[in-house]
């Protein structure tokens, strides 16, 4: 739901883009970190992984900035309705990308560990799951950016995909193992990845319900047309 | 299970004419018209004032917001040219029937103003001037209605000492509690302010905040204030008009949060204009 104009106060605007800009830039840091995670997972890239947990530091102090001005907007702006929700939505948001940027760093942790492990077969699979989470996280956040609520059901519908992965995945790994206890170790660090993997999509999916909620002042299980679950 | 929570948890949407949270009516505003002369101020407003809770009024200057008010107790009798159309219902009978006598209406309808407007007499004058107007009673018991209606007030503690001092020498915050000390001495059913704390500092505005909570409970309260914040913290109810039209009314929670109209919108997240 679009606002009509901008505020009387102009500042109070700048402040709102500001927030949202914010958002968007730790959204950006956490897809680049999950893409570079795996891309080093796949390279055996163990510098790079390194880089990515290095870099992780900057989500954490983006989230700080982003509380520190969330608070600040809400005491000297007084925001009401779709502004306080909007501000509401930012704050619980930044902390949610910062846990998918520690899902990255997880990933990357994991690369010094299968070094030596020769071909595994999933991993085309978790690098197609490892798309579709970060297209979400994109998408979503676009989303938030944007006011648009039903981008944000769009991104929720894409969550039973990751899901299915997720469940194939595992089943293919478990056979791994099966087969050939030296696969047990790897297999099961691939497994933690594919998990991690799993709740990116889940978290893309939680800020898909915020950003509903904050684009249209309902929740989304209540939206209509929708079944109960 | 958990749907059902979330249903019962949820507040329902209200409905633009009557708040959710009403259980019985104290005012019955239908299809009200208020005219200056020629100028229509307001249009055809129709909403139900709930009972025992905080009304707040809120929009634009000139939407019409004071005007409301001084149609409830017919203020605008004392000007020429100013008339109501439509009905005004209070205890099921129509205020604005000229046959309602107006000292009737006065003593049911209290009202406070933007300026403390203390007579510059003593304190003890001020409160047990309608008190005497409206009934005969023995001195004593003047004396302990002046006490009660100074405590409700939250005054009693400041000026016990001092009832037969002028109250032109109380601060604005204490002339505006006396007021409403005033108003509440004749056991009203209706407080109607008006801006009543446009004019104060933030601590006595506090004070009258916290006086409208506890008061709440006892009077039907409807509040004009341009200071959005105090509508919100003070009432359950708020009604948002603009251009003399009621624009919508429901739950304060609702209305600050998640406002209907875009009109409604626009105003309380400050994009009017």
């Amino acid at each position: 739901m679009q606002q009509a104009s901008g505020h009387t106060l102009k500042a109070f605007d700048e402040d709102i883009e500001r927030l949202r800009a914010l958002i968007s830039q730790m959204g950006g840091l956490a897809e680049h970190a999950i893409e570079e995670a795996m891309r080093c997972l796949m390279q055996r890239d163990i510098e790079g992984a390194a880089r990515v947990v290095e870099e992780d530091k900057k989500l954490d102090v983006l989230e700080i900035e982003t509380e520190r001005r969330a608070v600040q907007l809400i005491a000297l702006r007084a925001p009401m309705a779709g502004d306080l929700r909007d501000v509401v939505a930012a704050l619980k948001i930044s902390g949610v990308v910062e846990r998918i940027g520690d899902y990255a760093k997880n990933i990357a942790r994991r690369v010094p560990l299968l070094e030596n492990v020769g071909k595994i077969e999933p991993l085309s699979l978790l690098s197609e799951m490892a798309r579709i989470s970060t297209e979400m996280v994109h998408n979503v956040l676009d989303a938030f950016v944007e006011r648009d609520a039903q981008a944000a059901v769009r991104v929720c519908e894409r969550d039973a995909a990751v899901d299915d992965f997720y469940d194939s995945v595992f089943r293919t790994l478990l056979t791994h193992m099966m087969e050939n206890p030296q696969n047990i170790g790897p297999s099961a660090h691939l497994l933690f990845v594919a998990k991690n993997l799993e709740r990116v999509g889940d978290h893309a999916t939680n800020i898909a319900e915020m950003v509903y909620y904050a684009a249209s002042g309902e929740h989304m299980a209540d939206r209509p047309g929708k079944s109960p679950r | 299970m958990m749907n059902d929570t979330a249903t019962a948890l949820r507040i329902m949407p209200a409905e633009f004419s009557t708040p959710p949270t009403s259980t019985s009516i104290a005012i019955d505003i239908r299809d009200l018209d208020f005219y200056y002369g020629k100028a229509l101020a307001l249009k055809d407003v129709t909403m139900a004032v709930p009972a025992n809770s905080v009304t707040a009024i809120i929009g634009p200057s000139g939407c019409g917001k004071s005007t409301l008010l001084r149609a409830i107790n017919r203020i605008y009798e004392l000007y020429p040219d100013q008339y109501a159309a439509g009905s005004i219902e209070i205890d099921g009978r129509n205020v604005l029937d000229r046959r309602y006598a107006l000292s009737e209406l006065r003593r049911l309808v209290g009202m406070v103003f933007q300026k403390p407007t203390p007579f510059p007499s003593s304190i003890r004058a001020n409160v047990a001037f309608a008190l005497s107007y409206y009934e005969r009673l023995p001195k004593s018991e003047v004396n302990d209605r002046i006490e009660d209606a100074l405590r409700q007030a939250a005054l009693w503690d400041e000026v016990k000492d001092k009832l037969n001092q002028s109250a032109l020498g109380l601060s604005g915050g204490q002339q505006q509690r006396l007021c409403i000390a005033r108003t509440i001495a004749v056991r009203p059913e209706i407080l109607l302010l008006d801006e009543a704390t446009s004019a104060l500092d933030p601590i006595s505005t506090a004070k009258i905040e916290e006086l409208i909570h506890e008061l709440r409970e006892r009077f039907t309260i409807v509040i004009v204030t341009h200071n959005m914040q105090q509508a919100a913290r003070v009432s359950q109810s708020t009604a948002f008009f603009h251009l003399g039209e009621l624009i919508e009314f429901g739950n304060t929670s609702e209305i600050f949060t998640n406002p209907r109209e875009q009109r409604t919108r626009d105003y309380i997240t400050g994009r009017f204009g």
